[in-house]
């Protein structure tokens, strides 16, 4: 029995604590688990590197600078600086030997015909389909993300399909859709392929819809905007520590997109998701409205939209309707003139109403719109323009 | 003076001796136990979760309380080891109520406020907050059996044993008497009281002065503040930021808890949001895409979301009958608090487990819909399994119709998503002929014998019901189909079947859950895997012996937890039965008698090794029996109890026995001998609820822990054949 128990003990106290340590260290330094520790989720530097060359589903960036650390992208406002073999924050931006290519062309891996009021875009061709399109990646880091399938993935990860600009306007004709939605994702991400996709549509009498998070530099904006129609920007929140927190991101160039969109004349609407315990405070709220109404976009729809529990933000409630009122009636109380509530079926803030006499110009029901009060882009009751995109 | 050490060293023997044993080591154990139960139920109302949760959290507690251990072996002074015991007590009683109200302030405050932890940061604020009180009670286990054999005349088996039967204790008053009455803080009072008061006596009998007096000041100041302070409801308060607490109450299913914020009502179960007023589209989606597939139904089964405002949809169809399953009486209290449960005589409560009110029911069902949240614990696993099918078709009428939701919906189906899809979609189809996913908020599946229709909007206009959601404004039948199909197409591929002791749902959710969370289980299994390496390879047999009986005994005591929530149904109570009849059996095995039955040498270490093996190997085989035949809950429960015991009884039986074939026979050769226990322990519970049970299921992850117990013998008997080797040479 000696040569099974008489061995001196060799795990002691201190092996054991460093075990302990070693394991406990694994665990805390896994990926993003550092992070997290400190309160955010990744976002502390870009993803890992990408080996190999640019496939089929690539072109060359737009916006890239070359610095003596490595190439700059300009597209968004993270400013990605990317030595050789790195890939952007949004996931789909990678330095190959020296040059940036976007993998996000020709390679959606959602493609969907949906009512353009889903976007939510409720005055520009209400009633009509648009053929919807999405490639994996995202410039943000939003802890309530519907999408974060994608939008937390990179092209490579996902399921997709071989979809060229061509195709894309091809099938929107097939399929008898108005406009090309570009959403679902973030469309910044994925820029070149919906920038060649837009152009190809107007040629082809297709308006181009485009569904954001706002968080692009003005260059690119503004080349977009030649080739885009409408716009809906997520207007996250007002409190720039929030933005950080929630979305990873900042609130000033999200209000510059704003206002350059406005500028550059595409129908612009505005969604609000009004999310319990971070975006619901009504002073905030009231702040924001007061800033686009001073800011000209008071013609502009705003959608408040009800939060359900999602991705990481899971263990709230939703949010109450009675807040998304409150809200509604500080953002026209602040000259708002078209404010919905979104997300909440059966509600009478999904219809369009006469700023000028309270007349209901559109009656909504979710997707099905009666335009019985509309005649010409006019109220029918007192003649008053409503803003919009109706034919 | 009490404190002086030179008077210490004259105290009569029974004061440090042997018989200073039994009280100290009985209110460890116990105060350890109930500790651990409220501090778990804590931690799932804090942080929501599944058995993964409860798995970190115990591997946590376990190895926290080895650090402590192992920490108590460097106390050497004498005059620590005699006021220790109370001294300890008294730390023990304080520590409690402190960890839970830091755990409650500290949740919204340290991670995002409503917002899902992940696993690193679970592991991180479990270990930190259990750190203290984990570590005071592991040094008490040292200090214990040096103070009560300052010789090394081997105690250490004498100590386990009180400990474990003050485990047993303290489990039976828990599960028994404290959870079906008290609150948590209730519960913490009670255990405050028997800590301090214990610890004051000890420490008057022993003539320390300074720590009665101590002892009796913090027992006057608990009961002040328990009295004059609402520390539940002020504590609470930060687990709700933004919402009122209307009612809360610890049930013995969890802790429920009632919030408004404006007309809104919510309803949160152990920390999981179960339902909100104003749902609408959620409760419209759960009853209609199914309901509108035929005639009327007279009569309708709702498993879950009763509460939800489902029945009252239900209700529209003009049934006769709508019985409702829910198995926690609090939630239909509340659901009344909240208006979400119509006074209609049509509408039956049945409070009952819903398994087990399938499985023996006698009634028939035109419809059975399922409205529970995804699989992502091995208790909602059970809803999703072919047996459940199987079953739940016997109590449909000709036609019938069960439906079920799965997932949030996106606009894209990730790798996880469409697998963990496509194994509920095949195993909806070894049961029905028809199956059809309507996609809506979550995925829908709807299955029947009978022919499913996507046109739902058509459908429901037919028949003339009002809805806010399911009707033409909101659903284009065209574009549904379209999706339908499309979903339907990418969950057709590789599905595995879903069965409730292969529990492939939850495995499947488990990896969904932990890619939304950005952490790869390869990193926690890591670490784990490199602990047994280095364990194998540094330690002696015995020690390793006692490092996979630990980990044998956890993976045996989750698959009894599981198997028994498939096949009784999820009675919490029962479920610490379990685990105090595990305790009972840890203590009867680590007694004298028992240790003798065996004898003390090697041989008997390896003939109890292979037991626990035969053990692993043969309960796969019981369970299957069990799960086969008709149900006979006395005879269930009897099994299961005495299968908890017996596992109980063979792994303490090792541990006495590896305690008293230690050739140094030191106190802190048995405080070593623990920890490595709690090590396994831990190990072995982390990577089975995590990695081992979800992808193997029982039958292999029995075997594998048989297997790993058996490489305990072998590391056992080889160095024994190469002895015989040499001798012979």
């Amino acid at each position: 029995m000696k040569s099974a128990t008489g061995k001196p003990i060799r795990l002691g106290k201190r092996e054991f604590l460093r075990l302990c340590a070693v394991a406990g260290g694994g665990c805390l330094f896994a990926r993003n688990g550092f992070a997290e520790v400190l309160g955010r989720w990744e976002g502390l530097g870009v993803p890992p590197a990408l080996t190999g060359t640019p496939g089929k589903w690539s072109v060359e960036a737009l916006f890239c600078k070359e610095t003596g650390r490595g190439i700059l992208c300009q597209k968004c406002p993270n400013g990605c600086v990317l030595a050789s073999g790195q890939k952007g924050k949004c996931r789909n931006r990678v330095n190959v030997d020296g040059k940036v290519y976007s993998i996000a062309y020709g390679n959606p891996c959602a493609v969907h015909v949906d009512p353009v009021e889903k976007k939510p875009l409720y005055h520009f061709l209400p009633g009509t389909r648009a053929y919807s399109i999405a490639v994996a990646g995202c410039n943000l880091r939003c802890l309530n993300c519907q999408n974060w399938q994608i939008s937390q993935a990179s092209p490579e990860e996902t399921e997709n399909v071989d979809l060229m600009p061509d195709g894309v306007v091809a099938q929107a004709s097939a399929y008898r859709c108005a406009s090309i939605a570009y959403t679902y994702s973030e469309p910044t991400t994925f820029y070149e392929y919906a920038f060649d996709t837009s152009a190809l549509a107007r040629k082809h009498g297709i308006r181009n819809v485009w569904k954001s998070n706002g968080y692009i530099n003005e260059a690119p904006l503004r080349k977009l905007c030649r080739v885009i129609d409408a716009a809906n920007i997520d207007l996250k929140g007002f409190d720039d520590t929030v933005y950080r927190k929630l979305n990873d991101a900042s609130l000033e160039p999200v209000l510059r997109t704003l206002k350059v969109i406005k500028e550059e004349g595409v129908w612009l609407e505005i969604t609000n998701l009004v999310i319990p315990t971070w975006t619901d405070d009504l002073a905030t709220i009231a702040r924001m409205c007061e800033w686009l109404s001073r800011n000209g976009l008071q013609e502009c729809p705003l959608h408040f939209s009800r939060f359900t529990p999602l991705y990481k933000l899971n263990q709230l409630p939703s949010t109450p309707v009675s807040v998304l009122e409150k809200a509604r009636e500080i953002a026209m109380k602040a000259g708002m003139q078209y404010v919905y509530i979104g997300n909440v079926p059966g509600h009478k803030a999904e219809s369009t109403f006469c700023p000028g006499c309270g007349a209901m110009v559109i009656e909504r029901h979710g997707f099905v719109t009666t335009r019985s009060g509309l005649s010409a882009g006019k109220c029918a009751a007192c003649g008053r323009e409503i803003a919009g995109v109706w034919s | 003076m009490p404190d002086d050490p030179e008077q210490l060293t004259v105290l009569p023997a029974h004061l440090r001796g042997a018989a200073a044993i039994p009280l100290p080591a009985l209110a460890l154990g116990m105060s350890a136990v109930v500790t651990q139960f409220l501090l778990l139920r804590e931690f799932l109302a804090a942080f929501g979760g599944n058995e993964l949760v409860i798995g970190l959290v115990l591997g946590n507690w376990m190895v926290a309380t080895g650090i402590g251990a192992l920490a108590g072996t460097r106390l050497k002074a004498m005059h620590l080891h005699v006021a220790a015991p109370a001294g300890f007590l008294l730390l023990l009683a304080v520590l409690p109520p402190v960890e839970v109200i830091t755990l409650r302030v500290s949740r919204n405050l340290v991670f995002t406020a409503g917002g899902m932890v992940g696993i690193p940061g679970l592991l991180v604020a479990s270990l930190a907050l259990l750190l203290p009180y984990c570590i005071v009670s592991g040094c008490a286990f040292t200090v214990l059996v040096k103070n009560a054999d300052p010789h090394g005349q081997n105690s250490g088996a004498r100590v386990y044993a009180w400990e474990s039967l003050g485990s047993v204790a303290g489990g039976l008053l828990f599960n028994i008497l404290l959870v079906a009455f008290l609150g948590t803080f209730q519960c913490l009072a009670v255990l405050f009281l028997l800590d301090a008061g214990l610890a004051y006596l000890l420490a008057r009998r022993q003539r320390f002065r300074t720590l009665s007096a101590l002892a009796l000041l913090t027992a006057l100041a608990g009961i002040c503040v328990m009295v004059l302070v609402d520390a539940d409801g002020l504590s609470r308060r930060f687990l709700f930021p933004g919402q009122e607490i209307v009612s809360s109450r610890d049930t013995p299913y969890g802790s429920l808890a009632v919030t408004r914020q404006g007309e809104q009502w919510n309803l949160f179960e152990s920390g999981v949001l179960l339902t909100s007023t104003n749902d609408v589209t959620g409760r419209e989606e759960a009853v209609h895409y199914a309901l509108v597939q035929r005639r009327p139904p007279r009569s309708v089964l709702m498993i879950g979301g009763v509460v939800s405002g489902a029945p009252l949809e239900a209700l529209r169809y003009g049934p006769e009958r709508i019985d409702c399953v829910e198995v926690n009486p609090w939630v239909i209290e509340a659901g009344r608090t909240i208006g979400a449960l119509p006074e209609d005589p049509r509408v039956r409560i049945i409070n009952e487990d819903a398994r087990v009110y399938v499985k023996k029911s006698a009634e028939k069902y035109d419809a059975v819909l399922i409205n529970l949240p995804d699989p992502s614990t091995a208790q909602l696993n059970r809803f999703f399994t072919l047996e459940f099918f199987h079953r739940t078709k016997e109590i449909l009428t000709e036609g019938g119709i069960v439906s079920t939701g799965l997932l949030p919906a996106a606009d894209y189906q990730g790798e996880e998503a469409r697998v963990l899809g496509s194994s509920v979609l095949t195993t909806l189809r070894n049961v029905f002929r028809h199956v059809l996913i309507v996609p809506g908020e979550r995925h829908y599946f709807v299955a029947s014998d009978d022919s499913l229709t996507i046109d739902i909007a058509r459908s429901i206009e037919a028949r003339n019901i009002r809805t806010a959601y399911v009707n033409g404004s909101y659903l284009d039948d065209a574009l549904l189909a379209a999706r339908s199909r499309e979903i339907t197409s990418s969950f057709a591929l590789r599905g595995e079947v879903n069965r409730d002791f292969q529990p492939v749902c939850y495995s499947l959710q488990l990896d969904y859950w932990l890619t939304s969370s950005g952490f790869s289980p390869a990193w926690l299994l890591a670490p784990v895997a490199l602990l047994f390496v280095v364990v194998f390879l540094r330690s002696t047999p015995v020690e390793w012996g006692i490092f996979a009986t630990g980990s044998t005994a956890a993976a045996l005591q989750i698959i009894l937890l599981i198997a028994f929530q498939a096949i009784l149904g999820s009675l919490y109570q029962m479920t610490g039965m379990l685990v105090t009849a595990f305790m009972a059996g840890l203590a009867a095995g680590s007694g004298p008698r028992a240790r003798i039955a065996v004898g003390r040498g090697m041989k008997g270490f390896l003939l109890l090794q292979c037991a626990l093996a035969a053990l692993s190997f043969l309960l796969p085989l019981l369970l299957r029996l069990l799960n086969s035949g008709p149900l006979s809950p006395p005879a269930a429960y009897g099994f299961f109890i005495t299968a908890s015991v017996v596992a109980g009884v063979l792994t303490g039986m090792l541990f006495a026995v590896a305690v008293s074939m230690s050739a140094v026979a030191s106190p802190s050769s048995a405080s070593k001998l623990y920890a490595l226990d709690l090590v396994g322990s831990a190990a072995g519970a982390l990577i089975v609820s995590m990695y081992v049970l979800p992808r193997l299921g029982v039958t292999g992850t029995a075997v594998a822990a048989g297997l790993l117990c058996l490489a305990g013998a072998c590391r056992g008997v080889i160095p024994s054949v190469l002895l015989f080797q040499r001798r012979l040479l």
